[in-house]
C-alpha cells in the first residue's frame, strides 16, 4: 500500500495519503488545518485497521450541501458510492443539522444489499443535547429497524429488530450529544457505546437478517418504508457504517473523531 | 417553527427538484393537511411562485416512535 504521497498545487510541501487527496479534491477544501487534520484522521483509520471495515464515513466538511455529501471512504459523486442526497431544510454550517421538520439525507446505503448479517456497525457524533423523538440515522420496514437514535433521553440501537431481547439495546442516559456507536459482531452480540465505552447491556436477541431492511439509511431522519419521518434537529459532525467493531475499534474511532473535531474547532 | 404553506400543485411541481447545489425540495404535509416547505427552500423559489405562499406555524403530524 502506498503511504506517502506528495500533494500538488498549493500544498507542495505536504505529504498526504492518496485517500485524503481524493476526498480533498472531491470537496474542494483548501484550509490547511482541516486538510492536515483530515490526513491524520485517515492515517489513524488505516493504522488501526478501521478503514477496511467501513462502507461509508461522512466527516461533513466544507459547509455546503455539495461538500458534505461525499463519503470519505469512496468520494465518488454517485449513489453507488453512498454519496448523500440532501432533501429539505438542512443547515451545513458546522456539520449537518436537519431543521427537524423536513430536512434529511439519503445515504443510498441499503442494508439488504450493502450490509452483512451479524457483522455491522452504525455510528455518529452529535454535538447537540436535545430531547426529541428523532432519529439520527436509520431505516424501518414497519416491523424491524436498522437504526441508532435518541428518543427523548433514551438512547437506542436497533439492528434488525426493535423489541427488547430481539436485537435492541436501549437505556436512558440523559444526554443526546457524543459519539454513539452500535455494533453487532455476532447473532447474539449487539452492543451500544457512547464516547468509546459500552453503555447498557449486550443484547443477545434472536438473529435477524439484513434482507429485512430493503430501504436506504437516512441521516437526520428515519426512512419508514420509503417515507422520511422523525426528523432530527441535532447537529451531526460524523456518521458512518460498516462491519462490526470490537471494543478496541470503538475506542479508537471515537478518539480519532474527537481529536479531529477538537483540532478543527467544532 | 414558521414554514411556507404551498398548494398541492406547487408541492408536486417542486418535489425532488434541486433548489441549491446538491439540495432538493422536500414538501411535506402538516397535521391540518397543508403542504409546507422550509424558509430556506422558499428563498430559492422564483418571485412569482414565492409571492403566492403564506407563512404558517408548523403543526406536525403526530406519530409515535417506539
Amino acid at each position: 500500500m502506498s503511504r506517502k504521497f506528495i500533494f500538488g498545487g498549493s500544498f507542495t510541501s505536504l505529504v498526504f495519503e492518496p485517500e485524503t487527496i481524493a476526498y480533498i479534491n472531491a470537496i474542494g477544501i483548501t484550509d490547511e488545518t482541516i486538510t492536515n487534520s483530515l490526513n491524520t484522521f485517515v492515517v489513524g483509520l488505516k493504522d488501526y485497521g478501521l478503514w477496511v471495515k467501513l462502507d461509508f464515513l461522512y466527516p461533513f466538511l466544507g459547509g455546503t450541501a455539495t461538500t458534505t455529501k461525499f463519503n470519505l471512504i469512496n468520494p465518488i459523486d454517485s449513489n453507488s458510492a453512498f454519496r448523500i442526497t440532501w432533501y429539505g431544510g438542512v443547515d451545513f454550517t458546522n456539520g449537518v443539522r436537519s431543521n427537524g421538520v423536513n430536512g434529511y439525507g439519503n445515504t443510498h446505503f441499503n442494508p439488504s444489499t450493502h450490509a452483512e448479517n451479524n457483522n455491522t456497525c452504525l455510528g455518529y457524533k452529535s454535538t447537540t443535547d436535545l430531547f426529541a423523538s428523532a432519529v439520527e440515522i436509520g431505516a424501518f420496514n414497519g416491523q424491524k429497524r436498522f437504526a441508532i437514535f435518541n428518543l427523548d433521553d433514551v438512547q437506542y440501537v436497533d439492528m434488525y429488530g426493535f423489541n427488547a431481547g430481539a436485537g435492541r439495546v436501549s437505556l436512558s442516559q440523559g444526554d443526546t450529544s457524543g459519539v454513539y456507536i452500535g455494533s453487532r459482531t455476532a447473532s447474539n452480540v449487539l452492543k451500544l457505546y457512547r464516547n468509546g465505552y459500552q453503555i447498557g447491556t449486550t443484547s443477545t436477541g434472536v438473529e435477524f437478517n439484513v434482507s429485512d431492511i430493503p430501504f436506504d439509511l437516512y441521516l437526520g431522519a428515519l426512512n419508514n418504508a420509503g417515507t422520511a419521518q422523525f426528523f432530527c434537529a441535532r447537529n451531526l459532525t460524523f456518521a458512518f457504517s460498516g462491519k462490526g467493531l470490537s471494543d478496541t475499534d470503538v475506542a479508537n474511532i471515537t478518539t480519532l473523531i474527537n481529536n479531529f473535531d477538537t483540532t478543527i474547532g467544532r | 417553527m414558521i414554514l411556507a404553506k404551498i398548494t398541492q400543485e406547487q408541492a408536486e411541481e417542486i418535489r425532488g427538484k434541486e433548489f441549491n447545489n446538491g439540495n432538493l425540495y422536500n414538501p411535506i404535509q402538516d397535521t391540518n393537511g397543508n403542504w409546507v416547505i422550509s424558509l430556506t427552500e422558499l428563498q430559492f423559489l422564483g418571485v412569482d411562485f414565492a409571492s403566492t405562499v403564506e407563512l404558517i406555524n408548523f403543526e406536525p403530524i403526530k406519530s409515535e416512535l417506539t
